[in-house]
């Protein structure tokens, strides 16, 4: 079903948005988010564990934009979205340590290299299929952790690696003091806005969101291009694609570079949240089908699909630990994070029964209402 | 050479408890074309579950086996019932995905009642018995694994191929809508499909968790762990599942022994990964297993 008006020109058929109120909703949505949000948070007005939950959300965002371009646009379906993630955090722990490299440098390279190793993985998904290619992306977890772990000089082993966020080309890093690696690192000077004062956290609230924008803007730019409905017909059907003169395996290998990157992305900023990053937690195997749970959840094949699932996902993690102070559950051995994992679990299984289009299929049902009222 | 031949068995006996769990892939995907990522969950319950009839209310061992095969199989139908039938002709990654989730909702369950702590599987005979054939020392346990596994996937096999239940079972598999013209009962008979799976499962579990292993929460991984003996047998084929899954427990083993070792730090835990990386490799040559089937695909 349409849930917007039917174009009647072709500059009507691609424009961006949804005409000039929906622009200045978007625009307004994102001077809260940008201005008010931050310092609303400065000097710690709202709860400050939200603000963790929403770099947290911004993380998420970016890493299910990913998988949604990979699994949901390209259907090639991935179970192994955690090892380029980790890839991306230790490439960011390594490039600083080594070469005392700055954040906003680490952050594009982080993604490179995450994104080279998704263009080797991809051959795989030349020949493979549908769940034949998932459990090849799921032996790639065990293989990528185990290479991780092993490779102690990148990941230092169990004990894992710090990951410093420098806010400027630092020299000779292997010789610095942590206190000196401190004093270079991101969010040492607090800012000050008006009087409000805003810390690292926020700091790094502000930063993130304009990667996570950026992330989204580019990967909703990109299915409108012609790599990205080249994307969407290989989803669709790769053979039927292939009889359509569309390089397949060159798509392919786009779509898991691409997904790649942004997982290389979100790996770093991870990173940077953490300060230390180790492989397993939380790199493992539930990370990778938390995001496959979160375009699930969100709506397959869309930018805001994706956004929502991540969000609520974020979101919902310090609600579910809400029910863990509940008297039946306090005294047992579950944990925070099994009641999470239960209370996603048990979430999927009803979006996938009772509304496989996700949020996203709840949020564009609402809008028709509103757009064809009073026509039912 | 006595070594090779005690890792071998060591490793057929762990590959056994392999080829249940494969069995019980294949009986899922083969009816309903989904794969089912909560089978090692029904492992864990099935031990736990196991030690509850047996330790606990001190049952006798063998009905304590049977109660735990039945209360699984039950399981198994209720969750095809209430979750997996709504799914019925959505594509079967839909399927899949959602069985993630189910494995998510059983493993809570299980730590939930049971706890975060190991629990010893009881034995009828002493679990450190050892057998001695030829100067091939080997457990007495290694050897009941493998004769079960072989009784119970036999038996399967004969059910499937002879009795008019296995034979409507197999026409699920091969048309859903064919098999429904003709009056079988699909629904029930994939009920069954996953009756039959998570009690293969539960049995895999209940050896499993025999000594030196114990029964605990971290079981759950095992059945991604068995994903290569499914691959490399191909999803569809029972005979693939069993040699697959000998071939991974031989692997495990013999990796563990021969090849560790050679790698330095790197190999520690080596073999684990090994058996991915074959797997890989496996379907880069075969992409449908050795006994799968090659899909014709209409566009």
């Amino acid at each position: 079903m349409p849930d917007r008006p039917i174009p009647t020109s072709y500059a009507h058929l691609v424009r961006v948005d949804d005409g000039k109120w929906a622009r200045a909703a978007w625009l307004i949505a994102g001077l809260i988010l940008i201005v008010a949000v931050p310092l609303a948070m400065g000097n710690g007005s709202i709860a400050p564990e939200w603000v963790g939950v929403a770099i947290q959300a911004q993380i998420f965002i970016v890493g299910a934009v990913g998988l949604m371009l990979l699994s949901g646009v390209t259907g090639q379906l991935s179970l192994g979205h955690a090892a380029f993630l980790a890839v991306g955090g230790f490439a960011a722990a390594n490039l600083a340590l080594d070469f005392g490299l700055p954040w906003w440098v680490v952050l594009p390279l982080a993604g490179l290299i995450s994104a080279l190793v998704g263009v080797l993985i991809a051959p795989f998904a030349f020949r493979l299929k549908g769940l034949y290619l998932a459990i090849v992306t799921l032996g790639l977890v065990f293989v990528i952790q185990h290479v991780l772990l092993r490779w102690t000089d990148i990941s230092g082993g169990h004990r894992g690696t710090a990951v410093p966020m420098f806010n400027g080309f630092v020299d000779d890093p292997e010789n610095m003091t942590p206190m000196e690696k401190a004093e270079a690192g991101f969010g040492r000077e607090p800012w000050e806005i008006g009087g409000v004062f805003m810390g690292r956290d926020v700091q790094m609230y502000v930063v993130f969101l304009l990667v996570t924008v950026a992330a989204c803007l580019f990967a909703r730019n990109v299915l409108r291009t012609r790599m990205g409905r080249a994307m969407a017909a290989v989803g669709s059907g790769d053979i039927a694609a292939s009889v359509l003169g569309i390089r397949v395996k060159w798509v392919k290998t786009a779509a898991f570079g691409l997904s790649s990157f942004y997982a290389g992305v979100a790996g770093a900023m991870w990173g940077w949240k953490q300060t230390y990053l180790t492989v397993d937690p939380p790199f493992d195997l539930h990370l990778s089908m938390e995001f496959v749970a979160m375009i699930f959840i969100g709506g397959l094949g869309t930018v805001m699909g994706a956004v929502l699932g991540a969000i609520l996902f974020a979101s919902g993690r310090p609600l579910a630990a809400e029910l863990a102070e509940l008297p039946f559950l306090r005294d047992s051995s579950l944990q925070e994070g099994d009641i999470v994992l239960f209370v996603f679990g048990a979430t999927v299984i009803v979006f996938m029964l009772f509304e496989p289009r996700g949020l996203r299929g709840i949020w564009s049902r609402v809008k028709r209402y509103f757009t064809t009222w009073p026509v039912k | 050479m006595t070594q090779f031949a005690e890792l071998t068995i060591a490793g057929l006996a762990l590959g056994a408890i392999y080829s249940l769990i494969a069995v019980g892939f294949v009986m899922v995907y083969r009816s309903s074309g989904l794969l089912n990522f909560a089978q090692g969950e029904f492992a864990t319950l099935g031990a736990f579950l196991m030690t509850t009839f047996a330790a606990w209310a001190v049952l006798p061992w063998p009905v304590a086996l049977l109660l735990t095969v039945l209360v699984m199989m039950a399981v198994g139908m209720g969750i095809e019932r209430v979750i997996m039938r709504k799914l019925l002709g959505r594509p079967p990654f839909i399927g899949s995905i959602v069985t993630i989730f189910v494995g998510f909702l059983l493993s809570v369950a299980v730590l939930w009642i049971y706890g975060s702590s190991t629990r010893a599987m009881p034995t009828p005979w002493d679990p450190v018995k050892i057998v001695e054939v030829g100067g091939v020392e080997f457990t007495l346990t290694n050897l009941v694994t493998i004769l079960v596994a072989i009784v119970l996937i036999g038996t399967l096999a004969f059910v499937m191929q002879r009795t008019p239940m296995g034979m409507a079972m197999r026409a699920v598999a091969d048309d859903q809508e064919a098999a429904f013209a003709l009056g079988i009962p699909v629904e029930r008979l994939l009920g069954l499909t996953w009756g039959i799976a998570a009690s293969l499962g539960a049995v895999a579990g209940v050896f499993l968790a025999m000594f030196p292993r114990s029964a605990t929460v971290a079981m759950g991984l095992l059945a991604f762990r068995a994903f290569p003996a499914v691959i490399i047998g191909g999803l569809e084929s029972p005979v693939g599942a069993i040699i697959g899954g000998s071939a991974l427990g031989l692997l495990q083993v013999h990796g563990e022994y021969y090849v560790n070792p050679h790698l330095g730090d790197f190999g520690i835990g080596f073999h684990l990964v090994l058996a991915f990386i074959v797997m890989i490799a496996f379907l880069m040559i075969k992409p449908h297993g050795l006994f799968g089937t090659k899909e014709l695909e209409r566009v």
